[in-house]
């Protein structure tokens, strides 16, 4: 993979865009590898880990070019060593999410750290450990309203009191949405995840992931080549109320099949939903699950 | 009076607070549960009855490359082709090795392409063109975990002739025809693995570098030079340790000419909390060089100009070695000898170069020639070997109209949207 960079487009970008500004270079300390990069609104910062540096980098909201990181958390005492599969900031509560344990399934584990932290801090919180049903784990995204924690995995959609420590199990287990990436409409509590399209790999590597099989190139050695349209892009919604093995609240297909993803972002201001993988990005109007 | 009322009032009220308490949001606490073990009260199975509401709709946008963006480069100087990794679209495009896109037309189109979901290309950021047969040798970086290999007659959509599993993150390709020995790197953990250049399935490397003291930190390019029995390495910096000092060379079978790697055996522990970023940098070792050994030699330091560093190529007869500087949309030259802190001595930079994030770099000595696979502006730009400073290209191959932009998206990681800007960010 060529070219590990974060690239912002305007809104209504279309087709083949250039992008209007980028964050790349040595002084960023980005690596390749990073499987969730996370806009703090609040706060206007961009938040990624370091999956080779083992960190978390936090920018300006506004970052460009080669501009270094705002805040680092790295060293020994954080715990973390293999990260990239998902982080999140509660900009409530002023905390920073991530998903540790990559490639290891069955020992991910979370980390919590104040937001604010840099250097080598200890977290504040770790779910970890047998219990809490964490295998293949990815994204994760907290609802500060009901005071939960959302966390992708290959068991299903895990949900956790927000300020769960330790050995925990899940309170609730929603059967259906697959590991990748999601979002929380936390206005609405709503779980939406982006599926399908494309014909674009994805280095997840199949192992749970993919609702009902319609993720895009599962299995690491079977993806191979673009072009096709692959499976019908589709994004699900479900409440983080849910448990058990329950249909989505709303699905949204392409009929035309692909442009999709399993990476997805909300703009709840224009009522879209971004899904991308591989070499696309494809923005869906969704106003039925924003108003 | 007054204790008859009293009498009714003592039990109504009590009553009253009973069912305050009992209905009220703090029941629990008076139980000596907290107000967290209240929430942590699982919602009952939600499924069975919900009716989903199914939309059809065909997205707004779409954003997408629609062209060739070039990722890597080598020439066939037998046969007079240039082969072209095109990372966008997952193929290999081959172009004649004079050709040249007139500035007037949309593009030039390749003579053959090796693409699709047979060929199993991902990712495909590194190539080597075998100087005798012209086979190609494709480095898939991502999702598809094969050294692929052709032979030069082939095209379409066909199954490689030949294919060597490797390990997650493999980036650069060299060889060394005399010894017939394959050198890959692979970027983290930082490693150099070689292996016979006829090396398929499951066959394990003859010798792998790695480790504390290699000074191997986000490997890129690799170059050799069999004159000098000199092995080449660009490194990105981001670094962390292993576990015990052992990485990839834990998969080795003792007795055995194959080896343990698998999806699972891909997966490396290193040690919490040690990741650093380190400077950019070229390390230089013996040919031979395996196990945990320090470089010879290592080019370091603002002087070197060194930014994100990528693949690189070396002209062994004028004992030079080209980097390639996608940030800075540089091509750096350096003396095979150099070491430290030291500035390159010749750059090629500029307006007129048309380097756009280049990525490869390639010396064909025989035409006296330096070729660059630009992933930010869909070309391959040709100059004379020794150019330097401003130079326009002597050639140029476009898979795409002049002003088409390059969105250059590697592999989408993750998106996320910046309200305040009104711009999605995605992450390669």
């Amino acid at each position: 993979m060529t070219y590990p960079q974060i690239a912002a487009f305007a809104r209504l970008a279309n087709g083949g865009m250039a992008p209007a500004r980028t964050i790349a270079g040595q002084a960023t300390k980005l690596v390749r590898d990073s499987h969730d990069v996370y806009y703090d609104e609040t706060n206007d910062e961009i938040v990624v880990a370091s999956a080779f540096g083992q960190g978390i980098l936090t920018y300006r909201g506004g970052a460009n070019g080669e501009e270094a990181p705002v805040r680092v958390i790295e060293g020994p005492h954080t715990q973390i060593q293999m990260p990239g599969y998902g982080i999140y900031v509660d900009a409530v509560h002023n905390e920073t999410y991530l998903m540790e344990g990559r490639d290891r399934p069955g020992q991910e584990y979370i980390l919590v750290f104040p937001r604010n932290a840099k250097g080598d801090v200890a977290p504040l919180r770790v779910i970890k450990g047998p219990d809490t049903m964490l295998k293949n784990a990815r994204s994760m995204a907290v609802d500060p309203v009901r005071n939960l924690i959302a966390v992708a995995s290959g068991n299903g959609m895990l949900i956790f009191n927000r300020t769960d420590n330790g050995n925990v199990k899940p309170r609730a287990v929603i059967k259906g949405p697959g590991n990748n990436n999601f979002r929380l409409l936390a206005s609405k509590g709503y779980i939406i995840t982006g599926a399908g399209g494309g014909g674009d790999g994805d280095d997840s590597g199949g192992r749970g992931r993919g609702a009902r099989g319609e993720a895009a190139g599962e299995g690491r050695g079977n993806a191979g080549g673009r072009g096709g349209a692959g499976p019908r892009a589709t994004i699900r919604v479900w409440s983080i109320t849910d448990n058990g093995a329950v249909p989505p609240l709303f699905e949204l297909r392409n009929p035309n099949g692909g442009d999709g993803g399993g990476r997805i972002a909300l703009n709840p201001k224009e009522n879209e939903v971004i899904v991308g993988a591989g070499q696309s990005v494809a923005i869906y109007s969704f106003p039925e699950i924003f108003n | 009076m007054l204790k008859k009322v009293f009498r009714f009032t003592i039990p109504f009220v009590a009553s009253l607070a009973l069912i305050v308490l009992w209905n009220g949001p703090h029941f629990g606490l008076i139980r000596g549960a907290t107000a967290q073990q209240q929430s942590a009260r699982p919602p009952a199975d939600s499924g069975g009855t919900r009716q989903t509401t199914r939309l059809d709709r065909a997205p707004s946008r779409v954003i997408k490359d629609p062209y060739a963006g070039f990722s890597a480069v080598a020439v066939d100087v037998a046969h007079n082709e240039i082969i072209l990794q095109d990372e966008n679209r997952a193929q290999i495009a081959v172009y004649g090795r004079t050709d040249n896109t007139p500035p007037q037309a949309t593009l030039t189109e390749p003579k053959r392409t090796i693409g699709g979901s047979n060929t199993k290309i991902q990712h495909n950021c590194g190539v080597y063109v075998d100087p005798n047969t012209g086979d190609i040798y494709s480095i898939n970086g991502d999702i598809t975990q094969y050294l692929t290999v052709w032979s030069r007659e082939k095209k379409g959509n066909v199954a490689a002739d030949r294919m060597l599993e490797t390990p997650h993150r493999t980036y650069g390709i060299a060889v060394d025809e005399g010894a017939n020995e394959m050198f890959i790197t692979t970027q983290h953990p930082a490693a150099v693995l070689v292996w016979p250049k006829t090396a398929k399935g499951t066959d394990a490397p003859l010798r792998i570098l790695e480790g504390d003291h290699t000074g191997l930190a986000e490997s890129q390019g690799v170059a050799v030079d069999v004159k000098n029995q000199l092995l080449y390495v660009s490194n990105k910096g981001a670094w962390a340790a292993l576990k015990n000092n052992v990485g990839w060379a834990r998969l080795y079978n003792p007795g055995n000419t194959t080896w343990n790697i698998s999806q699972e055996t891909r997966i490396l522990d290193f040690v919490p909390g040690t990741g650093e970023y380190r400077a950019p940098s070229i390390t230089v070792y013996p040919l031979k060089a395996k196990g945990d050994i320090s470089p010879l030699r290592v080019i370091q330091g603002s002087q070197s100009r060194l930014n994100w560093p990528s693949q690189m190529s070396i002209d062994v007869e004028h004992q030079e070695l080209y980097v390639t500087g996608p940030v800075t949309n540089e091509i750096l030259v350096f003396r095979a000898t150099d070491s430290g802190n030291v500035a390159p001595i010749r750059v090629l930079k500029g307006s007129k170069t048309g380097l756009s994030t280049p990525n490869d770099v390639f010396i064909d000595t025989k035409n006296d020639e330096m070729l660059v696979a630009n992933f930010g502006n869909h070309s391959s730009t040709v100059y004379r070997r020794t150019a330097s400073g401003d130079t326009a290209p002597i050639r140029t191959i476009r898979s795409a109209p002049a002003d088409a932009p390059a969105p250059m998206f590697g592999n989408i990681g993750a998106i996320t949207y910046d309200t305040k800007r009104n711009q999605f960010l995605t992450f390669n």
